[in-house]
């Protein structure tokens, strides 16, 4: 899969969980760019976007993604990629 | 030692910073770290001597749990050793905090008889231990290195963050330490580290330990508070609360600065939030920062993996409570620090539903303080018979003149010597109101403080401009009586947690 694709199928996650259509994400977004990201909100986005793309993120990769460009590249990894 | 200090301040600061600097400036940069280790060690055991040994031994075993990860590539190596982290720094947490109290009430329980050891707390083990937990769990879920040993020990030892914290994290302070161009004196960092510093001061010793004397003398006639005397006590609490902890941290920034290194922020003007989720963004936000990241985060996605719905919204529930319910009992081992975790708790499962999203208004503001405000009456009390009677005299109407009587207290605080006595030979029934004139002034002030920019933000607008004289001359003259009024020197609220 290429980070286009992820990247398509990651911006349909965040708009299901944040219940928003009009969010487009980037390598740079981070937590402070989406209203109602927050803590609980981060967990379910990460487990969704584990069921979206069959992974299983670790505590320590849960932990340090710092914006939306490293957990794409967390999952390209987790795909082999 | 207290950064509220003479000694501290003209004797033990000048001579670590004259030394880190000139050992950076002869290269000598191991040694630098070492005379760094020295010094706070030295800062530490001015306190007791033998809170050494239990630093020592807390360092040496987190250590040794590193190294085993480093020599052992098991499979079962992570596990082994967080497990190991785990018994180890809760074990030692758990001797020298609960041990009474978790005696005290197998006793009451059980009516047994069980000895109590009456162990003093040592100062700082609930934030060296949580800071090195933090890099244990770190290193088993494989994002962090094993490092050097002075390193390491430069990492937890480091004297501004030692004691109060903030509770720093590894991958946030080693790099600085190993970063061989911040060795250079700074100037600009320098300045910067002094300005944080004298604001960090001002707010303890003329704000929060004024607002101490009121406090104290509040809860020391709690039996005969009315409904005012009662929240007023509670404000002026939560008010020396922020202005104490930020204080400290502002310092210890401030200090932190002067050696070149960059602390983390931990008060973000807590008291401005719409919500309780944006107050603990905004209020110990390193302590935060740690349960979300180590309790919050692992049990709330076990719970979101689950496939039954049911289960999972309980997982929802429970996550926070349990994360503001270990946040009450690591701030004491008291049920009043539980409670105070379960108020907590549930305004944040309150708050995290989706039909109690408040829009940011004064409505907001106003909830949010109030309940900090109530919450810090619970923080406060000593024991749960005095919560009790707080509480009561807080939500039970009623009226008396214990106010003026409170206030009475503020004849104490030498700033109010002079005008105090004169008006006493003069007009002794102006006492009366002159006492409870002072408590508003110092109430109004603290809340255009609160109101107004944090140190950070003072220092930003500052830089900005330039240093203006008037904040100069402002900012030296605050200093210099902050200085002179160390001769009553007390310590930190946060030491006792």
């Amino acid at each position: 899969m290429s980070r286009e694709e992820v990247f398509g199928k990651i911006n349909e996650v965040f708009r299901d969980t944040f219940d928003d259509e009009s969010i487009t994400v980037s390598d740079a977004t981070v937590a402070s760019d989406i209203d109602g990201w927050n803590s609980l909100a981060h967990v379910g986005l990460l487990v969704n976007v584990e069921e979206c793309f069959g992974i299983r993120f670790s505590m320590g990769e849960a932990s340090t993604m710092k914006n939306v460009g490293e957990m794409v590249d967390v999952i390209l990894k987790k795909l082999g990629n | 030692m207290l950064f509220n200090s003479q000694i501290f301040i003209f004797l033990f600061l000048p001579l670590a910073l004259g030394g880190w600097y000139l050992l950076g400036h002869f290269k000598l940069y191991s040694l630098a770290q070492a005379f760094l280790i020295g010094m706070s060690l030295w800062f530490y055991g001015y306190f007791h001597p033998s809170y050494l040994l239990i630093i020592l031994d807390s360092m040496a075993g987190n250590y040794l749990i590193s190294l085993l990860l480093e020599k052992w590539k098991g499979k079962h190596a992570p596990k082994v050793c967080l497990a190991l982290g785990l018994v180890f720094n809760i074990g030692i947490l758990g001797y020298y905090k609960y041990y009474d109290f978790f005696v005290e009430n197998v006793n009451a329980l059980f009516r047994a008889d069980f000895t109590l050891k009456h162990i003093i707390l040592p100062l700082g083990i609930s934030f060296f231990t949580l800071q090195q937990l933090s890099y244990v769990i770190d290193r088993c879920w494989g994002t962090a290195p094993h490092y050097k040993l002075l390193d390491y020990l430069c990492f937890v030892t480091y004297f501004p963050q030692l004691i109060a914290g903030p509770i720093v994290l590894h991958s946030e302070m080693i790099p600085q330490f190993q970063d061989l161009s911040k060795r250079k004196f700074s100037a600009a960092d320098f300045a910067d580290g002094t300005i944080l510093f004298c604001l960090g001061l001002i707010k303890k010793v003329l704000l929060a330990d004024s607002l101490a004397i009121f406090v104290n003398e509040g809860f020391t006639k709690v039996w005969w508070l009315d409904t005012p005397s009662a929240w007023l006590v509670a404000l002026a609490y939560a008010f020396e609360l922020y202005f104490d902890f930020s204080g400290y941290c502002d310092m210890a920034l401030g200090i932190g600065k002067m050696f070149r290194f960059d602390l983390p922020v931990n008060f973000k003007s807590p008291y401005k939030s719409h919500s309780v989720t944006e107050y603990w963004q905004r209020w110990h936000y390193t302590l935060t920062r740690f349960l979300t990241t180590y309790l919050y985060m692992p049990l709330t996605m076990k719970g979101m993996r689950k496939k039954n719905k049911k289960v999972k919204k309980l997982y929802t529930v429970l996550s926070p409570l349990i994360v503001f319910l270990v946040s009450g009992i690591w701030h004491g081992a008291s049920w009043t620090f539980v409670f105070w975790g379960l108020c907590w708790g549930i305004a944040a499962v309150w708050a995290q539903r989706k039909f109690w999203k408040l829009k940011k208004n004064f409505a907001s503001w106003l909830c949010t303080f109030v309940f900090t405000v109530f919450a810090a009456a619970i923080f406060r009390s000593e024991s749960w018979v005095v919560m009790c009677r707080f509480l009561k005299a807080m939500f039970v109407p009623s009226v008396s003149k214990i106010l003026i009587e409170i206030s009475y207290s503020f004849e104490s605080l030498s700033e109010n010597y002079v005008w105090s006595r004169l008006l006493e030979q003069l007009r002794p029934s102006l006492l009366n109101i002159a006492y409870p004139a002072f408590l508003a002034v110092l109430l109004l002030i603290s809340a255009l403080i609160l109101r107004g920019k944090n140190a950070q933000e003072i220092l930003a607008d500052q830089k900005q401009k330039g240093f203006t004289g008037r904040f100069t001359a402002v900012l030296v003259l605050l200093t210099a009586w902050a200085i002179i009024s160390l001769n009553q020197v007390s310590t930190f609220l946060y030491f006792n947690f």
